[in-house]
């Protein structure tokens, strides 16, 4: 993950973070601060005439000057920067032939398809995790592919062959918006039915090839003279957002917070798909854990816990002292509650530098919810849980065993899920991650002294957990620092014979 | 307001921890303590012999174990050794653990548990890191910095202390780094007007600010306080001399006064100086003008002569200015200073103004000289606004004269209270010095009151140690408490009033009753009282190994250390939210306060400031009626087994730095 970038510093060992540090005076994470730091636009420039390919990142940032101080270096400076912002914001955009494209608005074309196209997509998703197509929210189909479209929109396979703008892309309304406002579609109001629409096209679709069908689409509207509006006309990009924001649930339409998010998804560079439905993933839920069962009655109510004696390692001392549940994360969803809107998950999203394509992607990076600011509040703990629950499992990598790691570990978690706070068009991404404390036992590690620590330790990681707390006789410490000093390690064993035949040895008494 | 003036008195303060609180590792020295008590106390006794933390504190809880010593075939003695541990471990039994039973006091006051035992304060603070002292940051050690204050030798490692002396290294770090911007920046501005052919002088002060903060580069750190705040006085009184002067003066001469600190036109060469007409609106701009300039100058001279020296010498200099012909220097009388220093009436009224506070690491004496001197000035500079220009004072009187004529002019914003000793032995004063009696505030207001007998020290400062009493005690949070009651046996808490040990069942009613403000009736306490949810967070992390301590310094409810504050810095801070799954809650009144997302950033950010995680702790509480049959049949212990605990990680995700 990326996020590993953020933990090294954190993991660091206590006697380096203990000497002053500036950075922890300032109070600053490096991730704050390199946010908050003005955008230098000499650097961008530079940029911006070596090559078109801008990459935000390489964008360096300066530093501030708070007041002037009425050098000449520092007016020379202000000049340049403001010279450069010209240059860039005077910039001309053009919109070439191949980057645009038309589109029609149909709101109405897929309303019927709806039985089937669950149950296929069920079956997809159960064996390649297709995402769900959502065809009936498809409002917006393209005339031509183009660069910026590429990546979007979907066909709709096995329709009759009769049937106008077969093979056609269809958008999501959020893709259709990003692409208007990216200045890469023109979207319009058609006055005619699909088949007029789209029946002048068809043949000459055919016959010169998707590529240049844009313009072979413009090259009869100007030479034979037919009235370019014939058949619709151009929506503004007010009207739009009209037709195609609204609220949630609306079919063919996207709430605002949620297109919000999406294009600042997309113009930093992620890769991002709409969910496949949130019960699909959900399927296999375990059984929900009985809360009245019945427990044996402890002998002492109201404690100690920890009974009077005499004790060898602080092992049995803290087990005696586990009294409440603690959550152990599993491969398979474990909470029995289900996802709920808002706090489901809404979108996939990958990192711009993977291999990907419409059609074909790799597991998701993220898993993300959109969420109103105002409207919700932080999560409950069914909703978050339930959240958690509908993304895979992913725990911390293997090489981050160790007590080194501990928490890099802790702090990414074994699933997480981003929740993207919408503050009327602020958005402010939070990475929620489930984390299980109870899988890090601090006291087995650090108070076991000698070996006899070591193999207590080892007795409960070969799986005698509970009941390991009583006395041993001198033989069987004997026997297990014989154990020991042969050269069998604590916690890597198990597979030897000798434990387990100690194992059942201490078992039988 | 007064301390932070002073410069030598040894600073001890009752600081709240600043991000993380791993104070005993940093091995920066202690630098307060003035240097004749830290060379008594050198004589006195040699320095204690140091227990290396990890044995100070080897235990987690205040549990002992014994273990055994480890058994190496071909050391066959290590078998005798192990044997023989075993069979005197066997024949004579050690006292079963926990050994120690300590005794608190329950506080209803401060809804705390007081350990009043001094054995006890150490062991709940060593092993464990339970608790806190009552007038300490966390570790009790009032006592030992006490005694540091008094002069002693054992205290100066207190932990308070070690944050402190990195205060201040801090403070003299960004000192430092102010220091070489502004050097850079000179240096920068040297170049320019070389390069320029203009003499650097009148660039100093074309940006005001600037030119002000310069006399900070060349003084020491000490004084930096008092200095900066005479320039700001004389920043302030700019405006009401201006406006006296406008009052008085005609409109051209009053916008080029205007523009005399901004726009580097100033009169410096001896042609313009000659050619200026001689009002005395004229004179008193250039009199702002050389104490503007003049420390800076001091700088600027001293780089001219290290590099490059103009051959042309025009008189840009304070020094040359001043000798020029004509000048006003010629003019003003000088010996200002001791002619009205000899006048008394006006002492009096002088005790509060922004000149004797800001100075008040200086002389007293002088002090007083120059407020005198002030205050029969003001007068002759009214007099030579409107025209009297051969009365003008010394540039010293000018500056001295202004703040009491700021005082006349606008009311005084800052308050600082001015002590004087009654016998100046000094030019420092003790921090439990009162307020000289006729100079302070009350006494002005109220001069028929008795004045109340100055308290003076008459006992050198190391004999207040043989007398000195611990006088903190040792306060645990209900949760703490419980858990060492409950959880481990090695608390009682006795009732403050009967000293009789109050049971655990009654113990839990009391803290949780306590939860409340006022504490509720013991019959609508309901399983999300808060110190019962609380509690369950405190206890599932100590039982893990965790040492939680609270946080609400972090503005969490406890922050998690992996081994104490001694060893670590903490890495999360904890939010416990809790929680109401079961259904049966339907039927049932609780908390339905859902927590805003912009609490959540809030807390998000304090904790990213101070490097550390945020976790949000939810505990499921179990229905009242699951839970009332679970306390009946099992106590709390069955009823804490219903509690779940679900921890959840909560980091900012940015989206720039993830793609």
């Amino acid at each position: 993950m990326s996020l590993d970038d953020d933990d090294i510093p954190t993991a660091a060992p206590a006697a380096a973070t203990a000497s002053a540090d500036p950075g922890a005076e300032l109070g600053m994470t490096a991730d704050d601060a390199l946010e908050e730091q003005p955008q230098d636009f000499r650097n961008f420039t530079s940029q911006f005439r070596k090559s078109t390919h801008i990459s935000a990142q390489t964008i360096r940032r300066g530093e501030k000057d708070f007041e002037a101080h009425g050098t000449r270096l520092q007016d020379n400076a202000l000049e340049q920067s403001r010279q450069a912002m010209t240059e860039v914001l005077s910039y001309t955009r053009v919109h070439t032939q191949q980057n645009w494209t038309r589109a029609w608005y149909f709101p109405d074309w897929w309303t019927d398809y709806v039985e089937e196209e669950e149950d296929e997509e069920q079956k997809q998703s159960q064996t390649e995790k297709k995402p769900y197509a959502h065809v009936r929210d498809r409002v917006v189909v393209v005339e031509s592919s183009s660069v910026a479209s590429q990546n979007l929109g979907r066909a709709i396979t096995g329709q009759a062959k009769d049937r106008p703008a077969r093979g056609k892309d269809w958008l999501l309304p959020e893709e259709a918006l990003y692409l208007l406002e990216r200045g890469s579609l023109d979207l319009w109001w058609p006055t005619r039915g699909m088949e007029e629409v789209f029946s002048a096209e068809a043949p000459a679709a055919k016959g010169e090839g998707n590529d240049l069908l844009a313009e072979s689409d413009a090259a009869p509207v100007i030479t034979d003279e037919v009235d370019e509006y014939e058949m619709g006309f151009p929506l503004s990009v007010q009207a739009a957002y009209s037709l195609l924001i609204g609220n949630d649930g609306e079919r063919g339409k996207v709430s605002l917070q949620k297109f919000q998010v999406y294009s600042n998804l997309k113009r930093a560079g992620y890769n991002v798909l709409r969910n496949i439905n949130n019960h699909i993933l959900a399927l296999a839920i375990l059984p929900p854990h009985p809360l009245t069962t019945h427990l044996p009655l402890p002998p002492h109510p109201y404690g100690p816990l920890l009974q009077p004696g005499l004790y060898r390692s602080y092992n049995p001392i803290y087990r005696q002292l586990a009294l409440l549940p603690r959550h152990k994360p599993s491969a398979l969803p474990s909470s029995p509650w289900q996802p709920a809107d808002p706090f489901a998950v809404h979108y996939y999203v990958w990192k711009s530098s993977q291999k990907w394509s419409k059609t074909r992607q790799p597991p998701p990076d993220f898993f993300l919810a959109v969420v109103d600011a105002q409207q919700t509040a932080v999560p409950s703990l069914e909703e978050i849980a339930a959240l958690l629950d509908a993304t895979p499992a992913a725990p911390a990598r293997p090489e981050w065993a160790g007590p080194g790691r501990l928490y890099a570990r802790l702090k990414h978690g074994h699933r997480n899920v981003l929740v993207a706070v919408v503050d009327h068009g602020v958005i402010n991404y939070m990475r929620f991650a489930e984390g299980a404390f109870g899988e890090e036992e601090l006291f087995g590690r650090r108070y076991e002294k000698g070996s006899f620590g070591q193999l207590r330790a080892a007795h409960v990681a070969c799986g005698e957990a509970a009941d390991s707390d009583r006395e041993l006789t001198l033989f069987e410490i004997l026997m297990l620092h014989l154990a020991a000093t042969l050269g069998w390690d604590g916690r890597a064993g198990g597979r030897f014979g000798l434990v387990s035949y100690l194992d059942g040895a201490i078992r039988q008494q | 307001m007064a301390e932070t003036t002073t410069v030598t008195m040894p600073q001890i303060s009752e600081q709240p921890s600043q991000p993380g609180d791993a104070h005993a590792i940093s091995n920066t020295p202690v630098a307060a303590g003035t240097p004749a008590v830290t060379g008594q106390a050198a004589e006195q006794a040699p320095a204690p012999v140091r227990v290396p933390l990890n044995k100070l504190y080897a235990l987690p809880v205040p549990v002992r174990t014994f273990p055994l010593p480890s058994f190496y075939p071909s050391n066959p003695i290590s078998l005798f050794h192990l044997v023989y541990t075993w069979l005197t471990q066997v024949i004579f039994p050690p006292a079963p653990e926990p050994s120690v039973i300590h005794q608190g006091v329950w506080d209803p006051d401060t809804h705390s548990v007081h350990v009043e035992d001094s054995k006890s304060i150490r062991a709940l603070w060593e092993q464990g890191f339970f608790g806190k002292g009552s007038l300490s940051r966390s570790e009790p050690n009032w006592f030992k910095r006490e005694l540091s204050r008094r002069g002693a030798a054992q205290g100066s490692k207190v932990s308070e202390q070690y944050t402190e002396a990195r205060r201040e290294e801090r403070r003299l770090l960004k000192w430092e780094r102010a220091k070489v911007e502004l050097e850079a920046l000179e240096r920068q501005r040297q170049e320019e007007a070389q390069s320029n052919g203009v003499p650097p002088f009148p660039q100093e002060f074309a940006v005001n600010g600037t030119s002000e903060e310069a006399p900070c580069v060349v003084k020491k750190p000490k004084n930096v306080v008092v200095e900066d705040e005479e320039w700001k006085i004389i920043d302030q009184i700019q405006s009401p001399v201006k406006s006296l002067v406008e009052s008085a003066i005609k409109p051209p001469v009053e916008s080029a006064l205007d523009e005399v600190p901004r726009v580097a036109r100033a009169p410096v060469g001896p042609a313009e100086l000659l050619a200026l007409p001689n009002s005395s609106a004229e004179l008193i701009s250039e009199w702002q003008l050389v104490e503007h300039v003049e420390p800076v100058v001091e700088s600027t001279t001293d780089n001219l002569s290290n590099g490059h020296v103009e051959e042309s010498k025009s008189p840009v200099g304070p020094a040359e200015l001043l000798a020029l012909p004509n000048s006003s220097a010629d003019l003003a009388p000088k010996p200002v200073v001791a002619k009205h220093a000899s006048v008394p009436s006006s002492v009096e009224s002088d005790q509060s103004t922004p000149a004797a506070s800001s100075t008040q690491g200086q002389a007293n004496g002088l002090e007083d000289a120059k407020a005198v001197n002030g205050v029969l000035e003001t007068p002759a500079l009214v007099n030579g606004a409107n025209g009297h220009v051969p009365s003008l004072p010394s540039t010293n009187g000018v500056t001295e004269a202004r703040p009491i004529q700021h005082k006349e002019l606008t009311p005084m914003k800052r308050r600082k209270s001015v002590r004087f000793s009654p016998r100046v032995v000094s030019t420092t004063f003790q921090h439990f010095d009162p307020p000289s009696p006729s100079r302070s505030i009350v006494a002005a207001s109220r001069s028929t009151a008795p004045v109340p007998a100055p308290f003076v020290p008459t006992v050198p400062p190391s004999a207040h140690v043989g007398e000195l009493k611990d006088k903190e005690h040792f306060q645990l949070a209900p949760e703490e408490a419980f858990f060492l009651s409950f959880g481990l046996g090695a608390l009682t808490v006795v009732d403050p009033v009967t000293r009789a040990p109050i049971p655990t069942d009654q113990l839990l009613t009391l803290f949780r009753a306590h939860s409340y403000f006022p504490p509720r009736a013991v019959e609508i306490l309901r399983p999300d009282d808060p110190f019962l949810v609380q509690y369950a967070a405190y206890h599932h992390f100590r039982s893990l190994g965790w040492v939680p301590r609270h946080g609400i310094k972090f503005g969490v409810d406890f922050i998690l250390y992996q081994r104490g504050p001694v060893f670590d810095h903490s890495e999360f801070g904890v939010m416990v939210v809790p929680s109401f799954s079961d259904s049966l809650w339907k039927d049932h009144q609780h908390d339905t306060a859902k927590k805003s997302w912009s609490w959540l950033m809030g807390v998000n950010r304090v904790l990213a400031h101070v490097l550390k995680g945020l976790v949000l702790v939810y505990v499921d509480v179990p229905s009242p009626p699951v839970f009332d049959e679970l306390m009946r049949q099992g106590g709390i212990e069955a009823a804490l087994k219903k509690y779940a605990i679900r921890e959840v990680m909560v980091r900012r995700f940015s989206v720039n730095r993830n793609r």
